[in-house]
């Protein structure tokens, strides 16, 4: 949890997906899909008033970077 | 070309400007372009409103990131809370896919206002390809869904909240 653009507390998930998840063609349907379904299932906003930011990396984009972050 | 076309073109080429290793300023700036894309698209079409055309472009002018942030905000959650008053077998109807395209533009710009301010300042933040690959996905997306529904009253109403002041 951080503070958002707007100084308001906000929740930002990391996503980690498979390769083939991140294919340009797919890849906003599939982060569209997940992000909902996470808000569908946490529902931030309404239970915690927290905005929710979703950021995503594939597996082989973390292997590289090595972020503990997103270990 | 309109300002906000080239914009989401220049973010389009930005992202994929160096396929392999993407340099992070080609990323930063995607994301902010991206940003602004949405932004002069809302903004060129909320001035269109405006009947004396000599006065738009200062009427552009007046118009304020966070607001409007918080007016997406604000639009994106009365959906939300509309949408699940409905059942999702409920048959689509064409008032309910105006407002699914209008809840994608005001999503995607309480977003975007997020990781422009990330992208454009927070040093800490490594960006990679398919994270910023897909929010200007999604800036096109609320591109195609703006432009459907742009003649539509719930549409026009929704310009004209992103010109009033703070209501939080």
């Amino acid at each position: 949890m951080a503070p958002d653009a707007i100084g308001e507390d906000a929740i930002f998930f990391r996503v980690l997906l498979s390769d083939r998840a991140t294919r340009e063609d797919k890849l906003f349907e599939t982060t569209q899909r997940i992000k909902h379904k996470i808000l569908d299932i946490v529902n931030p906003r309404e239970k915690y008033g927290l905005e929710a930011y979703f950021t995503y990396r594939s597996v082989s984009e973390q292997a590289e970077l090595k972020e503990a972050a997103w270990e | 070309m309109k300002l906000h076309e080239g914009l989401l073109e220049q973010a389009q080429h930005l992202v994929r400007r160096e396929p392999r290793r993407p340099r992070q300023v080609s990323l930063r700036r995607a994301i902010s372009t991206a940003y602004y894309a949405l932004f002069h698209l809302l903004v060129s079409e909320a001035i269109l409103n405006w009947k004396r055309a000599q006065d738009r472009d200062d009427l552009a002018r007046m118009f304020e990131h966070t607001n409007m942030r918080t007016a997406c905000a604000h639009k994106r959650d009365e959906l939300n809370a509309e949408f699940k008053r409905i059942q999702e077998t409920a048959p689509p109807t064409h008032d309910l896919t105006v407002k699914r395209h209008l809840h994608l533009v005001a999503e995607t710009f309480v977003e975007m206002h997020q990781w422009r301010e990330n992208a454009d300042y927070d040093y800490s933040t490594t960006w990679v390809r398919s994270d910023v690959a897909a929010l200007v996905a999604t800036v096109e997306a609320a591109f195609k869904a703006w432009k459907s529904i742009r003649k539509e009253d719930a549409a026009q109403a929704f310009l004209f909240t992103l010109f009033q002041k703070k209501r939080r």
